[in-house]
């Protein structure tokens, strides 16, 4: 039993990672229609640009965290204003593939600038840790929990009360009649993209801090795509709770069968899923008229 | 003067050739296809011998997401089948080449099979994702199935022979190839020059549409995915024979996009624009290497081969930015211009 | 089309069979061409960076003095990203473009795999010193030739440190292993040593490659009782395995193979980088009391940018070494540098020194695995640095 509560706890604590990097692809999904194929890249770009920061200035870790949400507002609304703008009217497919494009150039940058080796994000929390009876988190596992709570929150107080919230949720429903009804829909993509890229940017800098940099680091925005499939790819709640979900049976498959199937468990349960629910667990049917 | 093409009858519209110049520059194609290896070096022929593979495989990948409009990832995963397969029986069970590639085909279209069956209800992006599982779901087979695959390990081919004519240079190798990709472009325009082509096409434009005219939906999405995964399996297949070693790290996600941004640039739906798509993006990675490398950069400034990435990923962007069309797209819109110079159109 | 095939195979088979009566590819009367296959971009740029910038370092020094019997060298450098299908489009440029004389840099293991059949083909005289395996010289190739052990040899003979230094008989083993042709072999020297003192192998944890995340293996390895631990992890994963293990308040004893001889791995592991032991055949690039590393560090100082130098590992060490062994084989031709004979002083070395950077080499009649000494090493996370706590240890 103490087995299975530690796979299951430290199996959330990486879950809410994937949760929180499936948010943001989620967001930009629901705003845009668009799978955003760089939303690793970003991360892992916020992550270096972290390290540059930390490295030259010292700073706590939520000192940090907040130059860097600061940042990747920043980064988001340029790749929103350069790259995705112009695309607006053509074929989603296309835009799609501009994400991978720009996927492709972030990750040369990466490397370009800060080298292939692997590095560490200096934090002053470290590899410190906190523990719970039989359990035991770094600190930084912690703080990514309660961040994912936060986001979570923040994401449905917006959603829900703002201005900007309803008038995104309306282009997401319709952009054509939104348009017609006075919202102006590409400042609301345009917020999208910056709201999802400081979400990545949250998540690049827990990635740092827990499992150090490398020019690999892109790779765990792949390895939330099952989360994101799982919620429902405009589900942006969804992703939050079905990255927790992978996380865990990630770790019990790992913990109880083994043989590395922990990485691709995820892919193996989306499958499974998306033939019982084609939109996932928690996204919207798209009722087609011809 | 020609002013346009017309065509007047149903057999016209289904011939293969709309007109003799087509017919006079295929034959022109065809005969500087021939003797091009006479010309070029050892290494060019082994990179067009590369690139020809290529297009085999995004041939069929375009028939599926070009011309069906079902976006596949799943491209790299197709070709692992191909490889693996043709690698197995030629190296462990002695199987002449002429029967590795139909099987190899044809264990890539059974795949093809067991992944279109849950992508019936999968629509776009959704699609997309779940062939991408696929594809990192079969990496894990091949490197689980140790007996058959031998795991991590790799397994190296033997040289290519067919009825006896041993194929180990890279010219002989070549003809093969050339053989195989025109069989591979002809069965392409003919899919799409019958009902099969015309549904494909209609379930693009709207499946729901193609179900109201009579097109059997579920039945014609199969089918492209079949017919689709046997290209790229046979794809697979040359390209094992081609680096006459096969592991898991020749198959990556990488392929799969790069395949899809080769239909792209090559312009959706066109087997002409899939061949082109090839030939751009493999050479644009050819003439990076080549104008980095005699700027000296090979050391150094290691970092210069990453400007090789970056540019790769700027072209596709600008491509999709100023050219949605694809580069059949920019030679419609010049051979228009030609045609009826001076007036616009 | 059939008289087309047939034109261009004689046209081919004659002009092989040309080539042979002239001099060898590569040589010129003041100059001597040589190609290196390494991984210069990606995560494994790790290797083939500092594998490069030691063939550059030698290059400039063997120049300096005097080239080999008159002639300049010239290293020619691709990068095939790892990928093994770009090693052999990498050879085959080099062998038609540059028209190398030999090959000594193979990039990995299944990258040289791709590269085999080629090499077996044309006779290229190649050197493999950075990623053995035992497929790689069994059966042996004519102008192949591998230096080092094997992983399998290095961690058999890492364990027999572990138990009859240390003493840790009565404990329990684990191994954790990446799930590729390198973990495989990683764990066939752990199987080994298993099975030679009867040790009790409580657990063998597969992962695949670029995992990051290890707390459920290490949960599973702490509720096994391990206080062993044997790694074949690339980079970060050992690491992440040594820093989990701390997070679980787990006292194990740790061991990698060479791989984890490197300075990113204990940085990222953050304290708990301190103690940890790593097999290898090669000294640290800080024992200066090796004469070879001695003179390489002051060589590399005097050739490489400041930058450069922070690029070097082992593998730096491992690529001058290798190159040392081909430089003597090449000298030893005298100004009629072919590649047969190449291949014959190769095969010829018995005991050859490459002062104490690799253990003695021997090659011989149909024997192309010169499996040098193994050492083990143990990290000192607070000044970066590696110390050799065993004499070298012959593998078996």
């Amino acid at each position: 039993m103490d087995y299975f509560i530690l796979l299951t706890v430290s199996g959330i604590a990486i879950g809410v990672i994937y949760g929180l990097i499936g948010m943001g692809y989620a967001l930009i999904f629901k705003a845009t229609s668009v799978v955003n194929f760089a939303h690793g890249e970003i991360m892992m770009l916020i992550s270096y640009m972290a390290f540059s920061i930390a490295s030259s200035w010292t700073l706590p870790f939520w000192g940090l965290l907040l130059v860097c949400v600061f940042i990747s507002a920043i980064v988001g609304l340029v790749i929103e204003r350069v790259f995705i703008r112009p695309m607006l009217g053509q074929d989603v497919f296309s835009t799609v593939m501009v994400t991978i494009g720009l996927a492709v150039m972030i990750r040369a940058v990466v490397v370009l600038i800060w080298g292939a080796d692997p590095l560490l994000l200096p934090t002053d929390i470290g590899d410190s840790g906190v523990e719970f009876g039989l359990v035991f988190l770094y600190t930084s596992q912690l703080y990514a929990i309660g961040l994912l709570a936060f986001c979570v929150l923040g994401m449905w107080v917006f959603l829900r009360f703002s201005r900007m919230g309803v008038a995104m949720r309306a282009t997401a429903a319709r952009e054509t009649t939104a348009l017609l009804m006075g919202i102006n829909v590409t400042h609301v993509y345009a917020i999208a993209w910056a709201i999802a890229a400081v979400i990545a940017g949250i998540s690049g800098v827990l990635l740092g801090t827990i499992y150090g940099l490398g020019p690999d680091l892109w790779t765990q925005g792949l390895r939330a795509f099952p989360a994101v499939i799982l919620g429902g790819l405009d589900s942006v709640f969804g992703a939050a709770i079905s990255g927790i979900l992978i996380g865990v049976l990630e770790n019990l498959s790992e913990g109880y069968i083994g043989q590395g199937l922990k990485e691709i468990s995820g892919f193996l349960v989306i499958l499974v899923v998306l033939m019982i629910r084609p939109y996932g667990l928690f996204g919207t049917p798209e009722i087609e008229r011809v | 003067m020609r002013t346009g093409v017309f065509e007047e009858s149903y057999s016209e519209l289904i011939s293969l050739y709309r007109n003799p110049t087509q017919t006079y520059w295929t034959v022109a194609l065809v005969l500087a296809a021939l003797v091009a290896p006479l010309l070029l070096t050892n290494h060019l022929t082994s990179l067009v011998n590369g690139m020809m593979i290529a297009a085999v495989g995004v041939i069929g990948l375009n028939l599926l997401t070009g011309t069906t409009g079902l976006i596949s990832f799943g491209q790299a995963g197709f070709l692992a089948v191909g490889g693996y397969t043709a690698a197995v029986l030629s190296a462990d069970y002695g199987m002449p080449l002429w029967l590795c590639l139909p099987a190899s085909g044809l264990m890539a279209a059974a795949f093809g099979l067991i992944v279109g069956i849950p992508s019936l209800r999968l629509k776009g992006l959704y699609l997309a994702i779940t062939t991408m599982a696929f594809t990192i779901i079969i990496t894990h087979i091949i490197l689980s199935a140790e007996s058959i695959t031998h795991g991590s390990s790799g397994i190296s081919t033997p040289k290519p022979a067919i009825f006896g004519v041993e194929l180990a240079t890279d010219k002989s190798f070549y003809y093969l190839i050339l053989a195989i990709l025109t069989l591979a472009i002809l069965g392409s325009a003919n899919i799409k020059r019958s009902r099969i082509g015309r549904a494909f096409l209609a379930i693009r434009e709207q499946d729901i549409a193609a179900r109201v005219m009579g097109v059997p939906v579920a039945r014609y999405k199969l089918y492209a995915f079949v017919v689709s995964s046997f290209y790229v399996g046979v794809a697979g297949a040359l390209m094992a024979y081609h680096i006459r070693f096969v592991n898991v790290d020749s198959f990556s996600l990488v392929i799969s996009i790069e395949a899809v941004s080769m239909i792209i640039v090559g312009g959706l739906g066109s087997t002409a624009g899939a061949v082109i798509g090839v030939v751009f993006v493999l050479g644009l990675a050819e003439v990076l290497n080549y104008v980095i490398g005699s700027m000296g950069g090979t050391l150094g400034s290691v970092s210069v081969l990453e400007l090789k990435g970056f540019i790769y990923g700027l072209t596709i962007v600008l491509f999709l930015r100023f050219e949605p069309e694809g580069l059949m797209g920019i030679y419609r819109e010049y051979k228009n211009r030609w045609v009826n110079w001076p007036f616009r159109y | 089309m059939n008289w087309f095939l047939k034109g261009t195979l004689t046209a081919t088979l004659l002009t092989m069979g040309g080539v042979g009566a002239m001099a060898a590819p590569g040589v010129t009367e003041d100059k001597i061409v040589l190609g290196a296959v390494d991984p210069l971009t990606g995560p494994p740029s790790l290797l083939g960076k500092a594998h490069s910038l030691a063939l550059k370092v030698w290059q400039e020094d063997v120049n300096a003095r005097g080239g080999i019997n008159g002639r300049k060298v010239e290293i020619v450098f691709e990068d095939d990203g790892y990928v093994p299908a770009r090693s052999l489009q990498s050879l085959k440029k080099m062998v038609e473009v540059d028209d190398i004389f030999a090959l000594i840099g193979t990039s990995g293991s299944s990258q040289l795999a791709a590269m085999m059949p080629l090499i077996d083909e044309l006779g290229i005289p190649a050197l493999n010193n950075m990623a053995v395996n035992s497929h790689h010289f069994n059966p042996p190739l004519e102008t192949l030739f591998v230096v080092g052990p094997t992983y399998c040899q290095e961690i058999a003979a890492g364990m027999t440190y572990l138990v009859e230094e240390l003493g840790l008989k009565d404990e329990k083993y684990a191994i954790a292993f990446q799930d590729d042709e390198f973990g495989d072999d990683v764990r066939c020297g752990y199987l080994a040593g298993v099975e030679k003192y009867g040790l009790d192998n409580v657990l063998e944890l597969e992962f695949k490659r670029g995992q990051k995340d290890f707390s459920a293996e290490m949960l599973k390895a702490r509720a096994a009782g391990v206080t062993v631990l044997v790694s074949g992890g690339v980079v970060a994963e050992h690491s992440t395995l040594l820093k989990e293990a701390a997070k679980n308040r787990m006292d194990i004893t740790f061991l990698g193979a060479h791989s984890a001889h490197l300075t990113p791995v204990q940085a990222l592991a953050g304290s708990a980088g301190d103690g940890y032991y790593a097999a290898d055949y090669v000294p640290a690039l800080n024992s200066l009391e090796v004469p070879g590393v001695a003179r390489f560090m002051d060589l590399a100082n005097k050739y490489l940018s400041e930058s450069e130098m922070d690029s070097l590992n082992r593998y730096a060490l491992a690529g001058y070494a290798g190159a040392m062994i081909f430089e003597h084989a090449m000298t030893e031709c005298g100004k009629d540098l072919t590649r047969a004979c190449v291949v014959k002083k190769m095969e010829g070395l018995d005991g050859f020194e490459t002062d104490g950077l690799f253990g003695p080499v021997t090659y011989g009649d149909g024997v192309r695995h010169a499996p040098t000494a193994v050492m083990v090493l143990q990290s000192n996370a607070e000044d970066k640095t590696f110390s050799i706590v065993s004499e070298r240890m012959e593998v078996e």
